[in-house]
């Protein structure tokens, strides 16, 4: 029953108008069963009072009036289906759409804990079967309570004797329904979740070709693809098998039941008819008696059916639920302050950041352990680490992607959490290492965090990124598309144009996440110089791989595990940094090799 | 072998003869069970005859008649239903099996060719339309068409002439399923197009919630999903209203029927034609099948949709891999590793060529870096090594072997390929190691995540090797990835060892620490390392420096130093400027720091 509390609780908060629909089709779906009660008995008139009577007159009279109670059924029957779509389709419309409101103002550490895979398929699939089993319900289920008052009714009036028969007959089919049907629920959630799993290792299987190619592992591939291909099959048939058991009951028990109908009022009827007794049950009424067998079995059976279905609708809403009512992790605070233009004085004070675990509790391990670091407006600072030494976490704390544990990050000697989220964004731009693009052309996504800028300023932003020269050479130039995820351009290319956007942004601080760690040396030195002359007055925060990418920057920052382990110009640090020294040889060699190479020069 | 000509409802169906003796007894027993159904209407005719005229004697052999063929018909219904679930999930089994398998063997020419949320729909909703067919189509037209069958035989035999009256409502509700399932599927065809553009933005935003939300453009995406979801909205509600008509619009039609049925039926009875229980038993007919007549119609609309649907799963089955076995393919079973290039040219799209004229030779066991600016062609000329695409001029010899006539499996046994993007599976640490050779065992894979040093961060992970990593890895960091899928590239000890951007996410710290790993791979076998770093590949025993396709340079790192060429351009522009005068003046600082000293 609780498919059926979900679906009013859904109700309960739709807007008013739906909720009118609603009663309006509530209202047709008694006509509807009033329509579908008529038609049997109007048949038996046909039967009893035109055939067997050989009244012509009255065939004639019965059957237009059948005939008017079809069309009026028909008539009903559309203005019920169009109130169900119309509350249905407005329902998901309203479901996708709020789910995705609520998921774009997730933060980062929201997303991290999420899977964008179930993400989807909430929005996808969910939806889906919450419209349908919402059609169902609203145009069918609500039919059959009425429609067997009405059947039980109607034998009560007409053939009191025959009664208990259907009595019997009910409470058959309806135990085979209970035993039945309730498993069929979990049984066709089991062939959804084993559909699910199928798919998903076809889609892996599918985007790691080259590696399945590589090693040679079709096989395996065809073998973890078969393995499930039979859980499938084997969810498949046990919801199967179960269904399989109704019809045969149903007609069973309805044969069954007709059967023990002519046994017990055969003799009545033959002597009704020997007898000429008008008050005895006549062979009409039987053969009416079959009829309304037949309509009160078909509710049984509608319940059975929509059941489950309602059962899938409870689980998508509650699925839906549990994303309307995460909270994202950052937040805009009560009184957020403008801060106005941004100069750009960056600290760091004692921060400490630790991720959170699935429970919204911070992890025992915090990615950063009091850094404490001032960027003055205006510098290029680079942060140098190994990997997992909390760079980009570092630099996500600036825009808020997360928040400290402890500490405070301050811009201008405000805290970052004080601010309002929208303008304290708006004044900063990121290029992520994973370049992040989206289908289009190559103008929408340079003006992405742009808004109104003129096309000569994402032109020069694309210049800076030293990607003018290849979008222009795109089919289309800068009106060339861009496939999803921008999968139609190299590694490289995408960190260009990513660039590019947040350049264009025209941000008081711009943090490049090691944007150019797929761009070659050279390009990137471009790269460097043309940012350097664009971003004077600007701060500048820029984590790097490569010492090449750091070496130009005002200071560097060192990281190691979380802390700073020191701040300092390339000189100072190549003085006096053992660490840095290694690093810095790792990658261009030896300081001897070094300066006999630039001796040759 | 198929041929393609073979229309797609046979093949479809052949899928589900192949269970040649369940399908026989499925088949049969619908038969029997349909057809004494069939016979309900006629015995409670005869019933409602005998007691209209007086006689109710035999209402109790009437009653135990029509009791015991409900009885036999359920039993046989039921066992042909369990028998045609297990048919046709059979045939859907083999079907998706198929398709995976053939998945395997495409070209990645293919793959590159196929936008991803197409493939996704040929193997999830096109794949449902078939299963829609096998399982419920199928019995529908068993049953339904056995239904009719009987009724036709039995109401002819009563009544030619009301037999033909009953017959009225098959034209009738045909029209009523071909205009409105027409009007259907046209909305349903405009529905799902509209949701599928509203499904690829959402992934798209989704995907790249964190842009999103850095640019601050929560709020236009959430208009843009909500004007999509608005559209497909009202396509969505017509096609739910219309096919929510069907049923009535059906009951009409029907009710039509049964009026008419009565009326000829009545006055035939007055003028004494047929009996007046011959009429009941019409009236009943007309009733029944005005059903299954809907019900036939309704198949033909589902029979076409898998129609199509089963064209386009069939088009992948059809699609010929361009990078196959030739016939007569030898095998290989070691490698000495010499890689001969001769004269390459190739293009992945026709007119755009990639890699021109590349030639040059490696001698086994040496180590080839691969430089050049990006779209060089580097990962290309990998790409052609290991057929991941074939050559369109030239060939690739393997210890003078043309790689053409060897079969592909040998091919790459003996390549082993670290990609720029680390891709690893959805299941534990150790399956994915296991991957890089069939049979390897647990200790094997230990001793490379050693060699790779991967080996403490897996020991840190929750469960060790047995972690299950979540959509790929997402919880890994880039470095972590690219060190597993190195620590899986020396499990499948390969004779041909390729690294394309290998180390590029790996601080140089912890790649200087897996150079002992690497120095070790690369002395036994023939290496190729692509590298932006040039440190890298410095001591390479050749470099191949590339430039928009062509080869412009080979030789040793001293030597093209020496050269000045393009290489050493690349080489000096990681200096940045200034960078001379910082170790100027910190040798001048260290100088004055010894002199002090002493």
């Amino acid at each position: 029953m609780s498919g059926i509390q979900a679906f009013f609780s859904v109700l309960k908060r739709a807007p008013l108008r739906q909720k009118r629909n609603f009663l309006i089709a509530q209202f047709g779906v008694v006509l509807m069963v009033v329509a579908q009660l008529m038609i049997p008995q109007l048949v038996k008139q046909i039967v009893d009072d035109g055939v067997l009577a050989g009244a012509t007159e009255q065939i004639v009279s019965s059957s237009l009036l059948m005939i008017a109670f079809s069309v009026a059924n028909l008539v009903v029957s559309g203005v019920v289906a169009y109130l169900a779509a119309m509350t249905a389709t407005n329902m998901a419309h309203a479901v996708r759409s709020g789910l995705y409101e609520s998921i774009s103002k997730f933060s980062h550490g929201n997303v991290d804990r999420l899977s964008t895979g179930k993400l989807l398929v909430l929005l996808t699939s969910d939806v889906n079967i919450m419209k349908s089993s919402w059609m169902m319900t609203m145009y069918m289920l609500f039919q059959a309570p009425w429609m067997m008052i009405g059947a039980v009714g109607l034998v009560w009036l007409q053939t009191p004797q025959l009664l208990w028969i259907m009595a019997a007959a009910m409470i058959v089919v309806v135990a085979v329904v209970v035993l039945v049907a309730p498993a069929l629920g979990p049984l066709y959630a089991r062939v959804q979740v084993e559909l699910d799993t199928l798919n998903s290792i076809f889609q892996e299987s599918i985007g790691g070709i080259r590696v399945v190619k590589a090693f040679g592992r079709e096989r395996l591939e065809t073998d973890r693809f078969s393995a499930q291909n039979q859980k499938l099959y084997d969810a498949q048939l046990r919801p199967a098998f179960r269904a399989a058991t109704f019809q045969p009951t149903l007609f069973g028990v309805l044969y069954a039941a007709i059967g023990l109908a002519v046994v017990v009022v055969g003799p009545d009827i033959a002597d009704g008819v020997a007898t000429n007794d008008v008050d005895a049950i006549t062979p009409g009424q039987l053969a009416t008696f079959f009829n309304y067998l037949l309509t009160a079995m078909v509710p049984i059976m509608i319940v059975a059916f929509v059941l489950p279905e309602l059962g899938k609708f409870e689980a998508s809403l509650s699925r839906a639920i549990e994303v309307f009512e995460t909270e994202p992790d950052v937040k805009q605070p009560e009184d957020p302050i403008d801060p106005g233009e941004i100069k750009g004085r960056i600290e760091f004070r004692n921060v400490t950041m630790a991720y959170l675990d699935e429970d919204t509790q911070p992890l025992e391990r915090a990615a950063l352990t009091g850094v404490s670091l001032v960027v003055e407006p205006g510098e290029t600072v680079a942060i140098l680490g190994q990997t997992g030494s909390g760079k980009t976490t570092l630099v996500s704390l600036i825009p808020r992607f997360y928040d400290v544990t402890e500490g405070a990050v301050l811009i201008d000697g405000l805290d970052v959490r004080h601010m309002d989220i929208a303008r304290l964004r708006s004044q900063i731009a990121v290029a992520e290492q994973q370049a992040m693009l989206f289908a289009g052309t190559f103008e929408s996504n340079l003006r992405y965090g742009a808004g109104d800028a003129d096309f000569a300023q994402l032109e020069a932003a694309a210049q800076i990124a030293d990607a003018d020269d290849f979008i222009a050479a795109q089919l289309g130039g800068y009106g060339g598309m861009i496939a999803e995820q921008g999968t139609n351009l190299s590694g490289g290319q995408r960190q260009r144009v990513s660039l590019a956007r947040a350049v264009a942004a025209d941000p008081r601080i711009l943090i490049l996440d090691d944007t150019t760690s797929a761009v070659d040396v050279a390009t990137e030195a471009r790269i460097q110089k043309a940012l350097a002359a664009k971003m004077v007055g600007r701060t500048v925060l820029i984590v790097a791989q490569r010492v090449s990418t750091a070496i130009g920057a005002d200071k560097i920052v060192l990281l190691d595990e979380g802390t700073v382990v020191d701040v300092g110009t390339h000189r100072a640090l190549l003085d006096r940094s053992p660490l840095y020294g290694e690093i810095v040889t790792s990658q261009l060699g030896s300081l001897d090799e070094i300066s006999e190479l630039l001796g040759k020069s | 072998m198929r041929t393609k000509a073979q229309p797609t409802i046979i093949r479809l169906l052949s899928y589900i003869t192949r269970q040649r003796g369940r399908l026989v007894v499925a088949i049969s027993f619908f038969v029997l069970g349909a057809m004494s159904m069939a016979f309900q209407p006629l015995i409670f005719g005869l019933a409602v005859n005998e007691l209209a005229e007086g006689n109710s004697s035999r209402a109790g052999t009437f009653a135990a008649t029509i009791i015991g063929i409900a009885a036999t018909s359920g039993c046989l219904s039921y066992v042909a239903n369990r028998q045609l679930a297990i048919v046709a999930q059979r045939g859907m089994q083999d079907l998706r099996d198929e398709l995976a398998t053939k998945m395997q063997d495409l070209s990645l020419s293919f793959f590159d060719s196929q936008s991803s949320g197409d493939l996704n729909a040929r193997v999830t909703s096109d794949i449902e339309t078939v299963n829609q067919f096998f399982s419920s189509a199928v019995s529908r037209v068993v049953s339904a068409g056995i239904t009719v069958v009987t009724m036709l035989i039995i109401m002819f035999s009563l009544d030619v002439v009301m037999g033909f009256v009953v017959l009225l409502i098959v034209p009738l509700s045909f029209g009523v399923v071909v205009v409105l399932g027409r009007r259907v599927r046209s909305d349903f065809a405009d529905y799902q197009r509209l949701v599928g553009e509203v499904n690829g933005y959402v992934e798209e935003v989704i995907e790249g919630q964190r842009t999103v939300q850095a640019f601050g453009n929560q709020a236009a995406s959430a208009a843009k999903v909500r004007e999509l979801s608005n559209t497909a909205r009202q396509a969505d509600r017509s096609a739910q209203f219309i096919s929510f008509l069907m049923q009535p619009t059906n009951g009409l039609v029907n009710n039509l029927d049964v009026a008419l049925v009565a009326l000829v039926g009545g006055a035939r009875a007055v003028s004494g034609t047929i009996s007046v229980g011959d009429v009941v038993s019409f009236v009943g007919y007309s009733q029944q099948f005005g059903g299954q007549a809907s019900q036939l119609s309704q198949v033909v609309t589902q029979v076409l949709s898998a129609v199509a649907g089963g064209n386009r799963v069939f088009e992948i089955l059809d699609h010929e891999p361009e990078v196959a076995d030739v016939s007569g393919a030898t095998r290989m079973h070691t490698a000495n590793g010499k890689v001969d290039f001769d004269q390459v040219d190739f293009s992945y799209v026709p007119g755009r060529q990639i890699l021109f004229d590349n030639d040059f030779q490696v001698e086994p066991g040496q180590l080839i870096g691969l430089v050049g600016p990006t779209g060089a062609g580097k990962s290309t000329i990998i790409n052609l090594l290991t057929r991941f695409y074939d050559v369109q001029a030239g060939h690739i010899l393997l210890d003078d072997r043309n790689i053409v006539g060897l079969t592909l499996a040998d091919l790459r046994r003996r390549c082993g390929v670290v990609l720029q993007v680390p891709f690893l599976f959805s299941e534990t640490v150790m399956y994915n190691l296991e991957y890089g050779r069939e049979g390897a065992t647990k200790e094997e894979c230990i001793a490379a995540a050693q060699q790779a040093e991967a080996h403490s961060f897996i020991e840190r992970l929750p469960q060790g090797y047995d972690t299950v990593l979540g959509g790929g890895g997402e919880s890994l960091s880039q470095g972590q990835r690219q060190l597993l899928t190195i620590a899986r590239a020396i499990v499948s000890e390969p004779d041909v060892l390729i690294l394309d951007e290998a180390t590029s996410s790996v601080d140089t710290r912890t790649e200087r620490r897996i150079q002992r790993a690497f120095d070790a791979l690369v002395s036994e076998r023939t290496s190729f390392v692509i590298a932006h770093r040039l440190s890298t590949v410095k001591d390479a025993n050749a470099i191949i420096v590339l430039d928009r396709g062509r080869i412009v340079e080979m030789a040793s790192h001293d030597q093209l130093m020496d050269r000045r060429g393009f290489y050493y351009d690349l080489f000096m522009e990681q200096f940045p400027p200034g960078l001379e005068v910082a170790f100027a003046v910190t040798e001048v600082e260290n100088e004055m720091a010894s002199k002090r000293e002493a």
